[in-house]
């Protein structure tokens, strides 16, 4: 059978309640109180020590329960929190990192959030989020850990409170509660609306008049009594309980009253420290005191334990209902689930509330560069069509086309430029590694080796300037002769002496000297005629020099002659022959 | 471990779409590259300059094989065998001839290898202008490798007129072909 121990840890006070059989019908196997007196060693130490005599003169067998701990509300953090997810796990992630601007009064890496959720749907949350110092955790459990007590997990009162009130089925799903827990430092409210924690409050009214802790301050709440001028030590103890009773009952008055809830709240529930100046029940539960009644809500015990110990008295059943409702949770009562002892809550949540964004960002990013590479690639594949083109018009150009039945430029090609050249027109496939352009360029390639081997097979691949030719000089020169037709009369070329090449110097280029014997006849017109001949030649551009000779008469008159007349000639001043006047044998 | 812990559905989305957007990115910025280089080919400076090159040198190609065809001295044959082929040539019909091939470095780097051609000593030498000028221009015509670099050209021997005299029309020659190429 499961056994539960729930313990509850004030500031001088420490309750146990051992339970077992199950969260829908427990049974109370033990209970036990300690109370510290004010004054004197650390209240914790005191605790501690008192806890761990009680619980061995008590004799409870507890090492098989599941110890549960509730702590001082005083000491948490309440802040709402609504996120856009509803996924546990996920809310984990990123809590501390939601919650760190809320609570500047705190280090977040110096405090555990838990958090009970309010409302939820598939897209939303909203949550109460508790935040508790390590320290003042740490402190709590180590005192229940001194006491032979180690908690396997621990809570705050107010959802021990919840638990509880439910399980006593006090919280009407149409209407709203109020439960309030009187503590000897920390009063702790809780409104339950619909079944559900709405929210909690813990008010800082001193019961003991003992040095406190600085109280954790409220959000967005500056006239909370939590921030209220604590009383001063002295004031006597009667005195500080109607004080404390009248701060009570004006918060709860303000509470009642406050707006903005669902339901209005029904019924008041408290538990906790006897106080008389605020309200006194009698054994069936009825209330008595001046506040009694409080905005025509009656006030109500919280008395969860009415079946589990009927045996005890209110009182004392009251007293015990924040380590009953943290038992009850250690027997699986989940109307909150509370879990303080977590040390993994990760400090994130920047990326989990980019997640969405990010998956449809990269989703996005992978349509646009598929369609952009489709499309990049469409493009392409119509340019290498257009570079084919190319390559199929050279084709024809070179070899023909059979389908237009044309020659081609290049009817003797060899082997190697033919085939390659026919290979590349069918397709990229004729050379697979190559691109188009590259193709191109391996068939001139080709060409161009062709043509070297036909220069060294004719001899006329060298960088040699070749002599200049006499033949093509001595041609030039009796083309002049010829040309100037009937304005030289009749003549004779006797000889020709020579036409030779003389290779360059440095200071003359290659040229070819021609020297001629001729016969001028005539009278006059001799003389003109070797002198026309002799202007003729000079006005030649290709001729770099005419040596002009002294004529002599022919024997008997009629005419003269010249021996000797030299003509200079560079061959590559003339012009090239028009293919009408090539001969050819 | 931790990591495939934390994975959901949606953090899988996240890798899965960044990692095949950054490959699809890869092969986009390839496509890009190879694109741009296609167009660059296809500019007016590119295969349309290189398909003009290419024809023009095929034509070169064309006229070369011409050449190759017509040519009568080869690289590898001997200089004299092609002087006499010409001289016997049917247009030319010189007939034999007296070669003598000398070797001469006129230009540096360069060696020109001069046959010298005479009408055989003691034998016919008298020619008609036709047969001289057509074997002169077919030593040139027939390979380009061949210059004729030196020409005379006398009356026949024994037939030397005077200056107020016309001659018999019959000649005789002594010309020189040259061989350029380079130094070995």
């Amino acid at each position: 059978m499961a056994r539960s121990c729930g313990i509850r840890l004030g500031q001088r006070h420490a309750s146990l309640v051992l339970l077992d059989g199950s969260a829908k019908r427990p049974k109370l196997r033990a209970h036990l109180e300690v109370e510290t007196p004010v004054g004197g060693e650390d209240p914790l130490d005191a605790l501690a020590d008192a806890l761990k005599s009680a619980v061995r003169s008590s004799k409870l067998k507890l090492a098989d329960a599941e110890i549960r701990l509730a702590i001082d509300s005083g000491l948490a953090a309440f802040r709402p929190l609504s996120l856009p997810f509803a996924d546990k796990a996920k809310i984990e992630e990123v809590l501390k990192f939601e919650i760190e601007s809320r609570l500047p009064q705190w280090d977040i890496e110096d405090v555990i959030c838990d958090f009970h959720v309010r409302r939820a749907t598939p897209v939303e949350s909203d949550l109460m989020v508790v935040a508790v110092r390590k320290a003042d955790l740490a402190a709590r459990i180590g005192v229940a850990t001194r006491a032979g007590l180690e908690p396997h997990d621990a809570e705050i009162e107010a959802s021990a409170l919840f638990e509880a009130a439910r399980h006593g089925a006090l919280l009407a799903t149409d209407a709203a509660q109020l439960l309030v827990h009187v503590g000897e430092r920390t009063t702790t409210l809780v409104v339950a609306e619909g079944g559900r924690l709405a929210s909690i409050r813990a008010l800082q009214l001193d019961l003991l008049g003992a040095p406190q802790d600085a109280p954790v301050p409220a959000e967005g709440e500056p006239d909370d009594l939590a921030t209220a001028a604590p009383l001063p030590a002295n004031v006597a103890a009667p005195e500080r309980r109607r004080i404390v009773a009248e701060r009570l009952a004006r918060e709860l008055l303000r509470t009642l009253s406050a707006g903005q809830r669902e339901f209005a709240i029904a019924a008041v529930y408290v538990c906790g420290t006897h106080l008389p100046e605020l309200v006194e029940f009698d054994a069936q539960g009825n209330a008595t005191g001046p506040h009694a009644v409080i905005a025509d809500v009656p006030l109500a015990p919280l008395d969860a334990l009415r079946e589990a110990a009927p045996e005890l008295a209110l009182a004392e059943r009251l007293r015990l209902v924040p380590a009953f409702g943290a038992a009850l949770h250690g027997l699986g009562a989940n109307g909150l689930t509370p879990h303080l002892r977590r040390e993994d809550l990760r400090y994130a949540g920047k990326f989990e509330r980019l997640e969405v964004p990010l998956g449809v960002l990269g989703l996005f990013l992978l349509t646009l560069t598929t369609a952009l590479y489709i499309v990049d690639y469409k493009v392409v594949q119509a340019r290498e069509l257009d570079l084919g083109a190319w390559i199929r018009s050279n084709d024809n150009y070179l070899l023909g086309s059979t389908t237009n039945d044309t020659r081609g430029r290049l009817p003797l090609a060899p082997d190697a430029i033919k085939n390659y050249s026919r290979a590349i027109a069918q397709g990229p496939d004729g050379d697979l590694e190559r691109t188009r352009f590259e193709q191109l360029e391996r068939l001139r390639g080709l060409i161009a080796s062709e043509i070297g081997r036909l220069e060294n097979e004719l001899g006329t691949r060298t960088e040699i300037e070749p002599p200049q030719s006499a033949l093509e000089a001595l041609t030039a020169a009796l083309d002049v002769i010829h040309g100037m037709g009937e304005q030289l009369g009749r003549f004779a070329i006797r000889e020709v002496v020579r036409a030779e090449y003389r290779p360059g110097t440095a200071g003359a280029p290659d040229s070819v000297s021609i020297v001629l014997n001729m016969t001028f006849w005539g009278d006059l017109e001799a003389t003109r005629a070797y002198n026309d001949l002799m202007n003729e030649l000079e006005r030649q551009p290709w001729v770099t020099a005419v040596a002009r000779r002294a004529t002599n008469t022919l024997e008997g008159g009629g005419g003269i002659y010249v021996d000797g007349l030299g003509i200079d000639i560079d061959t590559k001043k003339i012009p090239p022959p028009s293919r009408a006047s090539e001969g050819a044998l | 471990m931790k990591l495939f812990r934390s994975l959901n559905s949606t953090r899988i989305i996240i890798i899965g779409s960044f990692i095949g957007a950054l490959t699809m990115g890869g092969l986009v910025y390839a496509q890009k590259q190879k694109l741009a280089e296609l167009d660059e080919r296809l500019r007016p400076s590119g295969a349309p300059q290189l398909v003009a090159e290419l024809q023009t040198r095929a034509l070169e190609l064309a006229n070369l094989q011409r050449l190759a065809d017509r040519e009568q001295f080869k690289q590898r044959d001997d200089a004299e065998y092609y002087m006499r082929s010409v001289a016997s040539h049917n247009y030319v019909n010189i007939g034999t001839v007296d070669t003598v091939r000398s070797d001469n470095e006129r230009r540096q780097g360069a060696i020109d290898t001069i046959i010298t051609i005479k009408p055989p000593r003691g034998g016919k030498n008298a020619y008609t202008r036709d047969q001289i000028s057509n074997f002169l221009y077919k030593l040139e015509a027939d390979s380009r490798r061949v210059r004729v670099t030196r020409i005379a050209i006398r009356p026949e021997s024994g037939q030397r007129a005077r200056p107020h005299e016309v001659g018999g029309d019959r000649w005789t020659f002594d010309i020189d072909a040259t061989i350029r190429q380079p130094k070995e």
